[in-house]
């Protein structure tokens, strides 16, 4: 009951400027749930991370001009928040899938497809997950290339490997 | 060629597949995002900034019991001398603190991207990690001497007993011993507390930095 009204208490002190971030975080907060789904497994943990990008977007969004979309701004704040977060018991969170679990899948059910492309998404080290998932996402390279901070011929080497990689386990797991 | 475009195509539709089925299932609440917003950080920037209020806090509590301790011995002159300098020693060390205290910005990425976002916030937890371990490598064994100095004036003969062997040979061991293993010691809290961090860190930048 405290808790309700605590919670009505702060809604309807929301500023303009809250509602307004509220509004632009439901209209995208698709985005924040691919980042949290491809890095965090443990699902308390997984709320914890999920306050934390949301809390980071909200102190960020005061830099946030309007010189990118919205969605780019959020993929940076998203990505850079689980690339940075560490879990209570300090240990990586986002520590990558062994192969195995691919042939354990393949026997389950190679028709789902986008579970098998989950699973090898998170065969990838924390940093060729974050390019295949803007990637896949339709950014093109040098768009890549901004959001992460990488030059554009390091994106084009590290995507064409991504996706070979992806490609070959994909075909291998289905065919 | 067209089995490599199939496949690029069944890529595309399990991806957008997964983003529609596997992520979509729990909305975000407006409760959720008010709370947050409202919530304090886990993240390392915002818990050094606490842990660095908390020394700022120490030094306050530490000028003040000095200040104290200095009027209510006003007339004994080594134990002014020496309480002066303690005031003067953690009013520098203050200083430094407050101002990393105000330079430390919880805010997330302020740059363009997310490489110079991971490095500005090595930046910051290294150099907040470095005047911690200033900090306690350095003003402890200081006050340490400073309270075994005060403790000599009390019997009056300070001059005298400053100028003994053993006194002389147990201010330099303070210092020789205490200095490293204070050091060690705040090196070892950092890495523990921050270790992970840092290390996880630094492999995402090396990693990012790297031409493959």
């Amino acid at each position: 009951m405290y808790l309700l009204g605590n919670h009505n208490r702060k809604l309807t002190l929301a500023t303009g400027i809250e509602n307004e971030f509220i509004k632009k975080i439901h209209a995208h907060e698709g985005i924040i749930h691919k980042v949290l789904g491809l890095y965090v497994d443990n699902r308390d943990e997984l709320e914890d991370v999920k306050q934390e990008v949301l809390l980071q977007t909200w102190k960020s969004s005061k830099n946030f001009r309007g010189q990118s979309a919205f969605s780019t701004w959020l993929y940076k704040v998203s990505l850079n928040t689980v690339l940075t977060f560490r879990k209570k018991d300090k240990s990586s969170f986002t520590s990558e899938l062994d192969d195995s679990i691919l042939n354990k899948q393949e026997e389950k059910d190679a028709k789902e497809h986008h579970e098998l492309l989950y699973l090898i998404i998170k065969t990838l080290d924390e940093i060729d997950r974050m390019i295949a998932t803007i990637y896949l996402d339709g950014y093109k390279n040098i768009e890549i290339a901004k959001i992460t901070g990488m030059s554009a011929n390091q994106i084009n080497v590290k995507v064409y490997r991504i996706k070979n990689t992806i490609k070959t386990k994909f075909k291998n797991y289905t065919s | 060629m067209i089995q490599k475009s199939r496949t690029d195509q069944d890529i595309m539709v399990a991806w957008k597949k997964m983003s529609e089925q596997k992520f979509s299932h729990s909305k975000i609440k407006k409760e959720e995002i008010m709370d947050a917003i409202t919530n304090e950080s886990n993240h390392a920037i915002g818990r050094l900034k606490n842990t660095i209020l908390m020394k700022v806090y120490w030094c306050l509590f530490f000028i003040a019991l000095l200040t104290i301790a200095l009027v209510l011995t006003w007339g004994k002159l080594i134990t002014s001398y020496a309480l002066g300098t303690g005031i003067f020693i953690y009013m520098i060390g203050l200083f430094p603190m407050l101002y990393k205290y105000f330079d430390l910005k919880e805010e997330g990425p302020v740059f363009d991207s997310i490489l110079m976002s991971m490095k500005h916030e090595h930046k910051m937890i290294r150099s907040a990690l470095r005047m911690e371990t200033i900090w306690g490598m350095f003003f402890l064994p200081v006050c340490l001497i400073l309270g075994f100095i005060s403790g000599l004036d009390s019997t009056g003969e300070f001059v005298c007993r400053i100028s003994e062997p053993k006194i002389l040979f147990l201010l330099i061991t303070i210092l020789c011993v205490g200095t490293p293993l204070l050091y060690l010691l705040t090196e070892k809290m950092n890495k523990k507390a921050y270790g992970a961090e840092m290390k996880k860190l630094e492999s995402n930048i090396a990693k990012m930095e790297v031409f493959a």
